[in-house]
């Protein structure tokens, strides 16, 4: 081998950067959380925008503040890019588990050219898997994991609905299907993009949907079990800036006793507000 | 160009070579200064993609900014500067890349400043690159690797550089924030250098593309090659320059993928100063078995995604850089002009622009056009075909041209 300065500083600087990368590894080695249970649960739903503020800035300090905030325990998050340079090749979810000490799930692998859904959680992610959605617009996925919360294996989904009125009742049908087959007790949370009157949006041209009130027959949605009204301003999640619909829910199987919900209206780390539940698990 | 270059060469102790001996002004001009110019852009692409999309897709219409895109194409620019010459045009397109870099963190709150920053960082990239390709020392050591391998070696530096960062940022790249506001200072401040010093010692030393006659190469092969750069810089950008997204496409884990392209991409660096190595690359057997293995990666990123895949994006990382290091060379070879140069850089430039659009767009094909659903593997496999078949392409030529020397 060449012992030119050429290759002395090939090797130095090959050597710094090596070491570099190292020491970044061992930051992001896996999650040591303190996985006390602690009643009651914080769970938390953040549509989190691909990673966006409203204004284009890189969001994630943001959502990361949004999350200590809310003190949530267990966070579905819609809307993760992890891949693309479109979000600058920011993996969202390795960056959030990795500043909040948390076990993270990401589902599905990019290659199934998806923008995913994930799942944080301060207890251990004991099985975690993805159910790919019928779609006619965009691809949606339904993420399902185990979370261990002490001795309780609790079972949270996260989803992202389609915007199409066909879109989203018929994943909303398959989402439902593949709940009600898992065991109590059990987590629903994500962005539903639909109102709990069954309206579509203001200015889309859409039949009203059931999938409100097809889904209560089912888990009780802890916005309303914890003594809220059905729809009121204070419950709006979108947009984040002037919200004028609430289209993210937290629903929780009926073994579950709801302590209190929230949304915080004071979040700007995205083009959503999230959503905060405190429940009892059995 | 010995004759030639005598008669330009200056008899002056030059500052690089007191520091770093007669190496010294190869050293700055051929691996340090590509590396910061490479880093930077690889850090202002992320911005500046990440920006039109937000601006258009990700507000969900379609708007004036989209024309930005068009930045990356500046290669074309190099057709009416030519003029001025390839090695003042490194300079002034790398002064102005280093300004540009030390602005991009303080406007990192304000899209679209960082949008036009970040955009114009690309653009000043565009005409850097086939400038500085285009540029002949009078005097180059023949005991080390030649200029086009020892810039490959500076852009393996700069994805290792840039990985480094990243990985201290568990994939942001905290440097192009406001908290990276005083690296960011520092990273200007040594290229700012490096290019006082490459210019003050290479000035007079540089031979310009009126001293040449026309090389090997053909303007169609300079296209078709060309295109083969636009696949490779597609896959770095996308995939090879990122373990993170090598793991999260795979499916597999990050640590390994990070590790493994970090030693591909750093071996690469290494092993070229290694005279058998450059002797391999030089053989057209030796690029076929290379690329015969990239094509198993290709089809492990595209088909299989093993469990393996983070060691063997590792592997195909170092055979990336190898088809970078035969492609430069040809372009070397083929005259060393800025007019070949600008050409090669523009079409590879194109293809990045559409392979990076197309490839963005199948995530959310649904709702933009729904006929490119699914499409990413495709524009992958389109990638690594055009960059293994131009590399194969071009091999056998560099070899016929070192027999012909």
């Amino acid at each position: 081998m060449s012992s030119t300065n050429t290759f002395r500083i090939t090797v130095f600087l090959s050597i710094i950067f090596l070491l570099g990368s190292m020491i970044g590894l061992v930051q992001t080695l896996p999650p040591t959380p303190d996985t006390t249970p602690t009643q009651p649960l914080a769970l938390m739903t953040y549509n989190i925008y691909q990673g966006y503020t409203p204004e284009g800035a890189i969001n994630l300090e943001a959502i990361r503040d949004t999350i200590v905030a809310g003190n949530a325990d267990i966070i579905g998050l819609q809307e993760c890019d992890t891949t693309r340079i479109s979000s600058m090749n920011i993996d969202t979810i390795l960056w959030l588990a990795n500043e909040l000490n948390m076990y993270s799930y990401y589902g599905p692998p990019s290659s199934e050219q998806i923008i995913g859904v994930a799942l944080l959680s301060k207890y251990p992610i004991a099985n975690a898997t993805y159910h790919l959605l019928s779609h006619e617009e965009l691809p949606r996925v339904l993420i399902e994991a185990t979370v261990e919360v002490g001795a309780t294996q609790l079972t949270v989904f996260v989803v992202h609905l389609g915007l199409s009125y066909v879109d989203r009742t018929t994943q909303a049908e398959e989402v439902m299907g593949i709940v009600n087959a898992a065991p109590f007790p059990k987590v629903l949370m994500g962005d539903f993009n639909t109102q709990p009157t069954g309206e579509p949006e203001p200015g889309v041209v859409s039949e009203n949907d059931t999938i409100y009130e097809d889904i209560s027959e089912h888990l009780n949605d802890t916005w309303t079990a914890a003594g809220n009204v059905l729809n009121p301003p204070e419950g709006f999640t979108w947009p984040s800036i002037g919200p004028y619909e609430r289209i993210d829910y937290i629903w929780v199987s009926p073994d579950i006793n709801v302590v209190s919900c929230w949304v915080i209206s004071s979040a700007l780390g995205s083009d959503h507000l999230p959503v905060v539940s405190t429940v009892e698990l059995p | 160009m010995d004759g030639k270059g005598a008669s330009v060469m200056t008899v002056q102790t030059q500052l690089s070579q007191r520091v770093f001996g007669d190496e010294g002004p190869v050293l700055l001009r051929d691996l340090v200064q590509p590396m910061m110019m490479t880093l930077f852009f690889l850090e202002s692409l992320r911005v500046f993609i990440g920006q039109i999309y937000f601006q258009n897709l990700g507000a969900m219409a379609i708007g004036i900014s989209v024309l930005y895109v068009f930045l990356l194409l500046s290669p074309i620019a190099v057709f009416i500067l030519k003029r001025f010459g390839s090695f003042m045009l490194t300079i002034v397109t790398g002064m102005g890349i280093v300004a540009l870099r030390l602005a991009l963190p303080f406007v990192a709150g304000y899209a679209s400043l960082a949008l036009l920053v970040a955009g114009l960082l690309t653009a000043f990239y565009g005409v850097y690159l086939p400038s500085t390709m285009a540029i002949n020392p009078v005097d180059y050591p023949t005991s080390i690797p030649s200029r086009s391998e020892m810039t490959v070696a500076g852009f393996a530096l700069a994805l290792a550089c840039d990985i480094m960062f990243r990985a201290l940022g568990a994939t942001w790249d905290f440097t192009v924030g406001y908290s990276g506001i005083l690296v960011s200072a520092v990273l200007s401040a040594v290229a700012f250098i490096v290019l006082c010093i490459v210019y003050k010692d290479n000035k007079g030393a540089v031979l310009e593309d009126a001293q040449f006659s026309e090389g090997m190469g053909s303007r169609l092969m300079i296209v078709f090659l060309g295109a083969g750069f636009g696949g490779f810089m597609f896959l770095v950008t996308s995939f090879f320059a990122y373990p993170s997204s090598v793991a999260r496409w795979t499916g597999t884990d990050y640590e390994t993928s990070l590790v493994m392209i970090l030693i591909g991409t750093l071996l690469y660096a290494i092993v070229v100063h290694h005279p058998s190595f450059r002797c391999i690359m030089k053989r057209i057997d030796g690029v076929l078995v290379a690329n015969a293995f990239l094509a198993l990666a290709a089809a492990d990123l595209i088909l299989f995604h093993s469990p393996l895949a983070g060691i063997v994006a590792g592997l195909g990382s170092f055979v990336l850089l190898m088809d970078l290091g035969v492609l430069w060379s040809y372009l070397n070879r083929s005259g060393g002009r800025l007019s070949s140069s600008g050409i090669f850089h523009l079409i590879g430039m194109t293809f990045l622009l559409f392979f990076t659009l197309f490839f963005v767009l199948s995530f959310v094909a649904g709702q933009v056009l729904p006929a490119l659903e699914g499409f990413s593997p495709y524009i992958v496999v389109l990638a690594f075909s055009l960059l293994i078949l131009s590399s194969l392409l071009a091999s056998p030529r560099l070899l016929t041209q070192e027999a012909v020397e």
